[in-house]
């Protein structure tokens, strides 16, 4: 029997799979995360975690409600590849919970996926997805490897302010004079599919974009949550004219921005929107 | 196949729409860049930072292995190529003159930069990393206006940044030219403007409104050669640009700079370099 038909027996099967006791061991963060792997697996029983009578969907391309996550699974039984979901770094902020992760879903992607929880359940899902070949950046990088150790969690808030404020000054080209006060030197990993290491990879990358034309800009900030040494920013601008969602996750060390791993995507427009909850709406 | 002459790469002021004479581009990209030839000149001022890769480049007759770290400095008019390519990467800041004059009051503050000076002893820096950090920085804030604001001001004010922090690093002090020491290095930019036409030094006394012999006092005082000295190497150092960049005959650079006759050319030329402009072609590194 297929993965999603498998999921889609839990939707229709309301609480039966719920294991009470699991439920509260269990950290909003492994719910999260387990929930992703039933992706692949098929395991009924994460499918509980979700709130199946209050599950407000984001993502502009599945219907809403714990129903429209399963008529989106459906459609992998016709997929010929099996789905894959390996997540590489989840933590909480909050309410919140933040998944970074390498699937193949429907094809080889990068992906977050933020869920939030009420009571121990989710009540709510956002996620930006892109498709990835597989090929590391030009400082062999992919969009996945590099750092997971979570520290510093102590400077959590500090961290989430100074991510703010460079989204704000430089990204949002408020204030790109403090470009460099973010920054350790020239020292900053980058996981940016396109983009090399160093400032000075930033560099290049943003002259070769402007020879081509490309305009890439951030408008708002919809949300920031972080863990410690881990921010993640979403944002909405326009990348090369189209409106385009962003979320950078970026690690902070000692103060500064040292490592940064992001994914783009186009929003679609409204006319393909299967809810009006809003891609970013927080 | 060398070209008969050295192409000259221009400065695209429309690249974004309004006219914009200030840019940040990569070494790549100037290299897919319409009439890129291995050889050439800009048409404006470079500072290019090497970020990566390794190689050799070679500015105005002075070659220099280059690594990250390394600005080269290319005025207008310098002969720049890359003669050696290990996966050099580089950004180069680029803008024309009109872009700072337009708005200073100083005619001759582009010449008062060390690096651009005829006097220079070398058009290269190598950064040490604090430093080469603060002007990469600098970069990428002028790529973020470009593509933000484009205030001309603020992109003003950072490009003075960086040709001051380098003026800082760069080894050798410039005094402030004094009334005629101004006048020599107007007196240079004449020369450089016409050393192909006009040979003479009354033609150059003339458009500084001052008389020949003072212009050959000034000249002698500061610059330790004559007014037509001066002139001359301005002619054979272009001489040796196109006999060492371009397969243009020997008859038509005497021509071109204006040179009575093709043996004058050839005695005059072997007269300062000590080869003949045959020998210089087939071994220009002695």
């Amino acid at each position: 029997m297929s993965i999603a038909v498998c999921l889609l027996a839990a939707c229709g099967g309301k609480k039966n799979n719920q294991n009470p006791e699991e439920m509260n061991t269990l950290t909003n963060k492994e719910k999260a995360v387990a929930l992703l792997k039933a992706i692949e697996t098929g395991d009924t029983v994460a499918i509980g975690y979700v709130n199946a009578e209050n599950y407000k969907q984001h993502n502009l391309g599945v219907e809403d409600g714990l129903d429209g996550f399963g008529r989106a699974l459906a459609g992998l039984a016709d997929f010929p590849e099996k789905a894959k979901v390996n997540t590489v770094r989840a933590f909480e902020d909050g309410d919140y919970v933040v998944c970074q992760t390498d699937y193949n879903f429907f094809g080889p992607k990068a992906g977050f996926d933020i869920f939030r929880f009420e009571d121990g359940k989710i009540v709510e899902h956002w996620d930006n997805l892109m498709p990835y070949n597989g090929q590391p950046n030009p400082s062999g990088h992919t969009p996945f490897d590099g750092t997971t150790e979570m520290k510093d969690l102590d400077k959590t808030e500090a961290n989430k302010a100074l991510v703010r404020n460079f989204v704000q000054d430089v990204l949002m080209g408020q204030h790109p004079e403090n470009l460099t006060h973010y920054f350790d030197g020239n020292n900053y990993i980058q996981h940016n599919v396109s983009i090399a290491d160093g400032l000075d990879g930033l560099g290049a990358a943003l002259a070769e974009m402007a020879e081509q034309g490309i305009k890439m800009e951030y408008f708002t900030i919809h949300k920031i949550l972080g863990s410690g040494n881990f921010v993640l920013a979403v944002s909405e601008g326009a990348f090369a004219g189209k409106p385009t969602s962003y979320y950078d996750l970026f690690r902070v060390e000692n103060g500064k921005i040292a490592e940064h791993w992001d994914v783009m995507e186009t929003i679609a427009p409204e006319s393909e929107w299967k809810h009006q909850n809003g891609k970013s709406n927080f | 196949m060398k070209e008969t002459h050295i192409p000259v790469i221009k400065f695209r002021r429309d690249k974004y729409g309004d006219e914009l004479m200030v840019d940040v581009v990569t070494l790549d990209t100037i290299r897919k860049s319409k009439g890129f030839q291995e050889v050439l000149r800009q048409s404006f001022y470079g500072v290019m930072l090497t970020t990566g890769g390794s190689g050799e480049v070679e500015v105005d007759g002075v070659s220099c292995s280059a690594s990250k770290g390394l600005v080269a400095f290319a005025r207008p008019g310098d002969v720049c190529t890359v003669r050696e390519d290990n996966g050099l990467t580089a950004l180069e800041l680029i803008f024309e003159r009109d872009f700072l004059l337009s708005f200073f009051n100083d005619p001759h503050f582009l010449d008062s930069l060390p690096y651009y000076s005829h006097l220079r002893p070398s058009p290269y820096l190598v950064l040490d990393e604090s430093l080469y950090n603060k002007i990469v920085g600098l970069f990428v804030e002028i790529q973020i206006e470009i593509a933000n604001e484009r205030d001309v001001h603020l992109l003003r004010a950072l490009l003075y940044e960086v040709l001051v922090l380098l003026q800082k690093a760069f080894p050798i002090e410039t005094k402030k030219p004094v009334n005629a020491e101004s006048r020599v290095v107007r007196f240079q930019e004449l020369v450089n403007e016409h050393f192909a036409t006009e040979t003479g030094v009354d033609f150059y006394a003339d458009k500084l409104c001052v008389t020949p012999n003072y212009l050959n006092r000034i000249v002698q005082r500061t610059l330790g050669q004559t007014t037509k000295a001066y002139i001359q190497s301005r002619r054979i150092d272009e001489a040796k640009h196109l006999l060492r960049y371009s397969a243009m005959p020997i008859g038509l650079i005497s021509d071109r700079l204006h040179f009575d006759t093709p043996s004058y050319f050839v005695r005059a030329f072997t007269k300062v370099t000590g080869q003949t402009p045959l020998q210089f072609r087939n071994c220009p590194e002695k």
